[in-house]
């Protein structure tokens, strides 16, 4: 039972620390350090699959276990990085460059503990941007008219094909395939049906549920099946060393962790940009920083450390964007939109002046699951990674079923699980012929959004309202430079580069 | 003096396998057993030709859409914008993936015949399953469709042809038809 206090945080706090809240913590903790250990499920897919059969609980219980599946998974992704050079998520990039050279020099557990810590600092750091950014951020977003956010969702939706390395043009079309498939169904202003073709149930449109089970479940596991070949699995390192480092050592990695605590805090709080990016960058600019710069990509704690805290920071920064603006901070948070959405919580800067306890119970969720996934990663994980040797026909075969359950389970419909398959075909074409299925899913979700506020600002005055905003004008240009900058800047280095040549 | 390490740029990628030196997964491929490429830029025309069509097809979808009052901001216009863009950003693809063969930074992993082969099965299973909801017993059908599924992928012990199917169909029974009280 939940005690109510006439403080908001204090009712918050109290519903986060209810033993039934704590069970679903638990669980979540144990499903995503899981997650993190095996290579070929990303915390994208589990939490889409969990979304399936966490809509029947409680809203605070369910985002206990999708909170914390996200939290775990950014720890249990390192243990795979270091000992077998293959990151558990796309998270732990940075940490294969240093963590698996030390795994080599018989230095694994050391790796193992320091990029434990490093996460939790990192964590703790992104807790705390969430926890004192969010509300001035969405205080700032309340601002916001028509205009505006129209112009928020279209910087939201750049962002996500921007991060898309080299496939801007595919990204834009998979942003329009998911915003067309957003207006199939009644139209949210006049009521009109659109692209319904006489299907009952196509009234109610697709469900986003469905579409990101799809996308991130069943198409990543068709192109497993499409590219799999009977491989012995890799052999993990086998000496350990040393666990703990000494408080000389902890003291040298102060600075890398600084920086990556700030360089993750910041990337985070960018819409759409997620840990890969940022520990990847982290590890860069403590390599530039270091005295000891020709270690780095050898076997650099330094190296370790900043990529880890980096990319742990984002998760803070992308759950206060995802609250304050209504625009995910990444592609996991996209997919708990969906969950929230259902539950009746509508991300925005309305939330946290409606819901401020809502603020207080995931602060203390993520607090909870960051100190329970950092004890795991200290209770010597290397035996965990045994079980990659579990051949991956297994995992699919167990992923297809919960995929196909867990969509059912939304509205007790066959027909969303029929539309599940067939988008989950359309997502294996896009991953096929290198669509990012980011921008599809972001723009399913910020399509209508979207929709509704280009129109009433067009009927309210026309699209004078959309350049007569500054703060429209602004994210429009951020818009812009972050599309065609890159682009532009390859360009002209590959020019000048041909010049030298 | 310029430092070398000054001009390197780590790989900042996310969507492309990370696979560093010496530490791919995947075995050297056995002659025959891989499906052979399509050269890169007649398999980009498929993207292009793809887009293209789906944006004409959400254009003349629309003109079936009833407008309940006469406004250029009607329920057909967004849609029909997005249509556009998809159109327009394909005709960019078609010019530089195509014309200017202007390659991607990563390619997809290369299909193997035995893959082909299991996904049309696979599929073929899944719908066959569905097909069965509300008309068998669900632990029944559920068994059935995971031990085919895993003799499929070729997976022949028997203790795992019995013992994982009941597993699974156990788990769901127990989580979802007894537990979320979903009615399955």
């Amino acid at each position: 039972m939940t005690l109510l206090t006439a403080s908001p945080f204090a009712d918050g706090i109290a519903e986060a620390l209810s033993p039934d809240t704590l069970l679903y913590v638990g669980l979540g903790v144990l499903l995503g350090t899981l997650v993190g250990v095996f290579p070929g499920v990303t915390s994208t897919m589990a939490v889409a699959l969990a979304s399936g059969f966490t809509l029947t609980l409680e809203p605070v219980q369910g985002l206990a276990v999708l909170i914390t599946i996200y939290v775990a998974a950014n720890f249990g992704d390192r243990v795979p990085a270091i000992l077998i050079n293959t990151p558990g998520t796309p998270a732990s990039i940075s940490t294969t460059f240093d963590g698996y050279p030390l795994a080599k020099q018989g230095k694994a557990g050391l790796a193992l503990t320091t990029s434990a810590m490093a996460s939790a600092v990192g964590m703790l750091f992104g807790i705390a941007i969430l926890a004192f950014a969010a509300v001035p951020l969405s205080a700032f977003a309340r601002r916001f008219g028509p205009p505006e956010m129209f112009a928020l969702v279209v910087f939201g939706l750049t962002m996500m094909v921007s991060v898309s390395s080299g496939r801007v043009v595919k990204g834009i079309i998979a942003g329009g395939l998911g915003i067309f498939l957003s207006t199939i169904g009644r139209d949210p202003m006049t009521g009109a049906e659109r692209f319904t073709f006489g299907i009952l149930p196509l009234n109610s449109g697709i469900s986003f549920i469905a579409l990101i089970i799809a996308f991130f479940g069943v198409a990543e596991v068709l192109n497993q099946i499409l590219t799999y070949r009977k491989v012995k699995p890799p052999v993990p390192v086998s000496q350990v060393g040393q666990w703990m480092p000494g408080w000389t050592l902890m003291r040298r990695l102060a600075k890398a962790t600084g920086i990556g605590g700030v360089t993750g805090s910041v990337v985070g709080l960018v819409p759409a940009v997620g840990g890969d990016i940022s520990g990847v960058i982290a590890w860069d600019n403590a390599r530039k920083a270091s005295k000891e710069k020709k270690k780095f990509g050898k076997g650099s704690l330094e190296g370790v450390v900043a990529g880890d805290t980096a990319s742990t920071a984002t998760l803070g920064g992308s759950v206060a964007t995802t609250l304050a603006l209504g625009v995910p901070g990444d592609a996991v948070m996209a997919v708990m939109i969906g969950s929230m959405m259902i539950w009746g919580i509508q991300p925005g800067p309305g939330l946290l002046a409606s819901q401020p306890d809502l603020l207080a119970s995931i602060v203390t969720i993520m607090l909870l699951a960051t100190a329970l996934a950092f004890a795991l990663s200290l209770a010597r994980m290397k035996g965990v990674v045994r079980l990659i040797e579990l051949p991956r026909p297994y995992l699919w075969v167990v992923i297809f079923i919960f995929c196909m359950v867990g969509t059912y389970s939304i509205n007790n419909s066959v027909f969303d699980v029929l539309t599940m398959l067939i988008l989950g075909v359309v997502g294996l074409f896009l991953l096929r012929f290198g669509f990012p299925a980011g921008p599809a899913v972001l723009g399913m979700l910020l399509g209508p959004i979207a929709e509704s506020n280009l129109r009433r600002t067009l009927l309210a005055g026309g699209a004078e309202g959309l350049y007569t905003s500054p703060i429209a004008l602004v994210l429009f240009a951020i818009s812009a430079l972050s599309l065609f900058l890159p682009p532009l800047r390859n360009a002209v280095k590959r020019r000048k580069g041909a010049i030298h040549l | 003096m310029n430092d070398p390490d000054e001009d390197y740029q780590p790989d900042t990628s996310i969507d492309e396998p990370f696979l560093p030196a010496g530490a791919s997964t995947i075995a050297e491929p056995l002659p025959g057993e891989l499906v052979p490429t399509i050269p890169f830029r007649l398999r980009e025309l498929i993207p292009v030709v793809m887009s293209i069509a789906t944006g004409i097809t959400i254009i003349v979808a629309s003109g079936s859409i009833r407008e309940t009052q006469r406004a250029d901001v009607g329920p057909a216009f967004w849609p029909v914008s997005v249509a556009w863009v998809m159109i327009i950003f394909a005709f960019l693809l078609l010019v530089v993936n195509v014309l200017l063969g202007r390659t991607s930074p990563s390619g997809p992993e290369q299909m193997s015949w035995w893959g082909t082969g299991r996904l049309t099965l696979t599929v073929g299973v899944l719908v066959g399953y569905l097909m069965l909801w509300n008309v068998q017993a669900f632990w029944l059908i559920t068994w059935a469709a995971t031990a085919t599924l895993m003799l499929i992928y070729g997976l022949r012990s028997w203790k795992v042809l019995i013992g994982m199917p009941i597993t699974i169909a156990g788990l769901i029974h127990f989580l979802f038809i007894v537990a979320l009280g979903i009615p399955l």
